[in-house]
């Protein structure tokens, strides 16, 4: 009995600590469904510059808008497919986070960095929480990052918890043994299916 | 009340056990990405000719591929440079169709996916596109990320009414409110 008291705080506060990452699980996964338009936002654009040095002497677009980000203190993914340079000496590169996208142009000959920032709403980031994970140039979403692995883990062990609880604290476990079997034999019969012939 | 919002918790949870924990142990395999590497176990390209498929569009021009080669599940159709490209995908399977605009001959390009990648799959199907099968998956879906926010909000209530000392519970919630809080405000406005 002081075992099953245990796994029933450890259940009960499991659930306390899980409950904000199941709440961004659920509504992002129902936006990826249904793609609802009030979670969409309208970026308003702010615009600034900044004077970088930096000599014209990087052959990787990639580690340039690493370098450019660090210097510029902005944290996010560069994207590859939105970096280019032109004949003018200009250099453009996207830079991304959940919460904002930014468009750099570097230009080398006045050294000067022009940032367009286009933040995101909360609801695109409270979506996107479901699964960012560690965002380069920024230690605190390593933290993120590890409240996300842990949240995982400590979800899958509380399933198993929850059906112990369930199994040693119901008389009548007939019922939902049925109902727990049907529908472990449903699922899995479903996934085998579209895995073989999907 | 509180035995019915445990039944609500309880049965939504039975039903949807599997499908949630595949959600969760295949979001494992994605969080660990470099412990669980995806890699195609196998590419094969065919080339075939089919005479008049290039006067062909649109679902027509997916039903004729089907016919044709052995290619399944939710695709996305592309018009690219002179060309249509199909790509079909279910989980463990990519297939890209080249559809030229100017001649018959349509090439397929088979890439048979490791487990890891199949797993990665099957956390990602989504929508109500691709056949009965992924509606009815999609449907699932949709009660599986429905069912997350009932077994949060069920469980808070079930903790309130359980415990007497409720003291920590309020403060682990607090934290954590503050913490997701704290997380939007420094993607939004630090950032």
């Amino acid at each position: 009995m002081r075992i099953r008291k245990l796994f029933l705080k450890v259940h009960l506060y499991s659930g306390l600590i899980c409950f904000w990452y199941l709440i961004a699980l659920g509504t992002s996964s129902l936006n990826f469904n249904h793609h609802f338009s009030f979670m969409e936002s309208k970026p308003v654009q702010e615009e600034w510059a900044r004077t970088i040095n930096l000599t014209d002497n990087f052959r990787d677009d990639l580690v340039l808008s690493e370098t450019l980000r660090d210097s510029l203190s902005l944290i996010g993914w560069p994207l590859p497919w939105e970096t280019w340079h032109d004949s003018t000496g200009l250099f453009h590169f996207t830079l991304q986070h959940p919460g904002k996208k930014y468009i750099v142009d570097y230009t080398f000959t006045d050294k000067v960095a022009r940032v367009q920032e286009l933040p995101r709403g909360i609801w695109h980031i409270f979506n996107a929480m479901h699964g960012i994970g560690r965002v380069p140039n920024s230690h605190f979403m390593s933290i993120w990052q590890w409240y996300t692995r842990i949240t995982v883990v400590l979800i899958v062990f509380s399933v198993f918890l929850g059906i112990y609880l369930w199994y040693t604290g119901n008389r009548d476990k007939k019922t939902g043994l049925y109902v727990l079997m049907v529908s472990a034999l449903i699922s899995l019969g479903w996934m085998l299916q579209l895995y073989f012939y999907g | 009340m509180f035995n019915r919002i445990r039944q609500i918790h309880l049965f939504s949870a039975f039903i949807l056990t599997v499908f949630v924990l595949m959600y969760f142990v295949t979001g494992l395999v994605m969080i660990f990405e470099e412990h669980f590497q995806r890699k195609d176990n196998s590419v094969t390209t065919v080339t075939k000719e089919i005479p008049g498929i290039r006067v062909v569009s649109g679902d027509n021009l997916v039903t004729a591929v089907r016919e044709h080669f052995e290619v399944r599940g939710q695709y996305q159709v592309r018009q690219g440079e002179a060309r249509t490209v199909i790509s079909f995908r279910h989980p463990g399977m990519e297939a890209t169709v080249v559809v030229p605009y100017h001649s018959d001959t349509v090439t397929v390009t088979t890439r048979k996916k490791n487990f890891v990648a199949a797993l990665h799959h099957f956390h990602r199907i989504h929508g109500y596109h691709g056949g009965w099968n992924y509606r009815i998956w999609a449907f699932v879906y949709d009660l599986s990320a429905f069912s997350m926010i009932v077994f949060a909000i069920t469980g808070v209530y079930l903790w309130y009414k359980t415990e007497r000392v409720r003291w920590p519970g309020w403060l682990i919630l607090a934290g954590f409110t503050l913490f997701i809080a704290f997380t939007i405000y420094y993607l939004r406005y630090l950032q």
